[in-house]
């Protein structure tokens, strides 16, 4: 089975053509496509953005509150024609604490691209390497401390269908050995000529598999949290380019 | 009295080097990321003293790592920590940790400069958050100018934090037992220590190496399952069936003041080690295969092996005022 990144790539190779044309038919400035291309993260729930009121709570609907969430992205790559135009090494913690954590732009100079892929969570070359400072630094409440490694994402709420204490959730997804890996790819291709892509994270969709009677508490690695982590990588979804 | 120089002042800047002990393998610890400097060792010590990093402030990490007992916690079987809490191992005592790969009784920490994380978190140690310790730190002066002395500027993260305290623990070596003396050629073994040495080499140094006296694996030494702990020890981490039961072979070192033994203090003294090895190995199916068929000794070899260990301790380790409570 074609893992999801490998479909993209062969979705790249198939826009060349297209892209060519897209090219030669050009006209000689279209100013919007020389900016530098920026992420545009968006937290959604049931379509309603869930928004940061204040530290603790991002309200959304009756029976679902968000508490927190914090998540890792990295290994941004913009392609052009399936080759890798820019690569960034760098790992953004999107923060409900930090709403300038929200948009990510390319530090390079303007480049032409037609796709972007990004990894969701802290590869493990990252996880082996101690301390490191900004977003990785383990003051994010994001490396775990009873077994090194990161949490590649952290989703806590409540919901009233939790039998635990106050029906708290709480879904800190990580681990990087072996069939413990939690990291996950995402990839889009850019369908207009904008340079900014927005992004939704639709968290109900996260949620709707989840039977939050029985499956509130994801702390460890392991096969659950590998399993949630594909169902969340399934929750990005480019809406506008 | 001659000391070894562990650390060597460069003359020039602030910087410092990291000797390595002649005959010693090189540390495995990255000293590019995190280049010693005297500032830093110094806040370093500081934060390892200061009961602040504990939620109430009644915890510090030198109340489980007492420098007098070669950073462990003499005398306990499990740690005390928070309220009174009993923690689930016992304190490891601290020195060479520039050669550990990893860290904890099942190595669940892979990184020296995260391994603080575990202590100050656990909710039976220190019960406190590392965000929650950099608020605090942020509130004293004292700890804003020793971090702009040290890192060039106030500013107080979760990776400085974490790096200073590396930067003091990275100097606890202990080099400097009667073994090490009789290896630079200073001293000589008495023949009790020389029959001893050989009883060693043949017993025990496959999992208890030169001259750190640990390989650093993780073994089985049929030690029996204490009921009420159901410690599966390395198997935790890797989920791996044939790491059940295995721990980190411990350092053989400062031996007199690191008791009790094992991962959970359950030997008082070395007699009792010594006849767990000779009678008490319980023979489980990851047992070390080193142990597979025993150990023999009559009682004359037995006083000659202690003999043997009792060279492997380091007063200037314990008495290094380097490494004590920092007096203002």
């Amino acid at each position: 089975m074609l893992t999801r990144i490998t479909c993209f790539i062969l979705l790249c190779a198939a826009m060349q053509v297209k892209a060519q044309h897209f090219a030669e038919s050009a006209s000689i400035s279209k100013p919007e496509s020389w900016l530098r291309p920026t992420l545009w993260l968006e937290l959604k729930y049931k379509g309603k953005a869930v928004s940061v009121t204040d530290h603790k709570t991002l309200q959304s609907d009756d029976s679902v509150s968000f508490g927190v969430f914090r998540c890792y992205i990295s290994n941004i790559c913009y392609y052009d024609r399936g080759k890798v135009v820019s690569k960034s090494g760098v790992y953004h913690l999107l923060n409900s604490d930090n709403r300038t954590s929200w948009s990510i732009r390319s530090v390079q100079q303007p480049f032409e691209f037609d796709s972007v892929s990004f990894n969701i969570g802290v590869d493990s070359l990252m996880s082996v390497s101690g301390a490191m400072s900004g977003d990785l630094d383990p003051e994010n409440g994001m490396y775990w401390a009873w077994q090194s490694g990161y949490i590649n994402f952290k989703i806590e709420g409540k919901c009233n269908k939790v039998p635990a204490r106050n029906h708290e959730f709480q879904y800190h997804v990580g681990g990087y050995a072996g069939k413990d890996k939690a990291l996950q790819t995402v990839g889009f291709h850019r369908e207009l000529s904008g340079s900014t892509a927005i992004i939704e994270i639709q968290l109900d969709k996260f949620l709707d598999g989840i039977d939050m009677s029985k499956q509130y508490s994801v702390m460890i690695p392991g096969p659950e949290a590998v399993q949630m982590a594909k169902r969340f990588a399934d929750c990005f979804k480019m809406v506008k380019w | 009295m001659l000391l070894s120089a562990v650390v060597l002042l460069a003359f020039k800047t602030n910087k410092l080097t990291f000797v390595v002990p002649k005959g010693w393998p090189k540390p495995a610890y990255d000293f590019n990321k995190n280049p010693l400097a005297e500032g830093k060792i110094q806040l370093g010590r500081l934060l390892f003293y200061d009961p602040l990093l504990s939620k109430d402030s009644t915890i510090s990490c030198a109340s489980c790592h007492s420098s007098f007992n070669a950073f462990t916690h003499v005398d306990h079987q499990l740690s005390h920590g928070i309220s009174g809490k009993t923690g689930t191992r016992n304190s490891p005592a601290l020195m060479n940790l520039a050669w550990q790969k990893d860290f904890m009784w099942d190595g669940s920490v892979n990184h020296l400069d995260v391994q603080a994380l575990a202590p100050i978190s656990n909710p039976l140690e220190m019960d406190e958050d590392l965000a929650h310790v950099i608020v605090k730190l942020k509130a004293s002066q004292q700890y804003k100018d020793m971090f702009c002395a040290a890192w060039g500027d106030s500013n107080i993260t979760g990776e400085r934090v974490l790096k200073s305290l590396s930067q003091f623990m990275l100097t606890l070596v202990s080099c400097n037992s009667r073994y090490d003396s009789v290896m630079r050629g200073e001293k000589k073994f008495t023949t009790d220590e020389a029959n001893g040495y050989t009883l060693y080499k043949k017993n025990c140094s496959g999992c208890h190496a030169e001259p750190l006296f640990t390989n650093g694996q993780y073994e089985n030494n049929g030690l029996y399952v204490d009921d009420s702990l159901h410690d599966i020890g390395r198997m935790k981490v890797t989920k791996n069936r044939t790491d059940s039961l295995k721990f980190k072979v411990p350092t053989l070192r400062n031996l007199k003041y690191s008791y009790p033994y094992m991962h959970d203090g359950r030997f008082k003294n070395m007699g009792q080690v010594l006849n767990n090895y000779i009678m008490g190995l319980q023979h489980t199916p990851t047992l070390s295969p080193k142990l597979q068929k025993g150990l023999y000794l009559t009682d004359d070899e037995k006083v000659d092996l202690m003999a043997f260990l009792f060279t492997l301790n380091d007063k200037s380790f314990i008495t290094n005022g380097n490494f004590a409570y920092p007096k203002k």
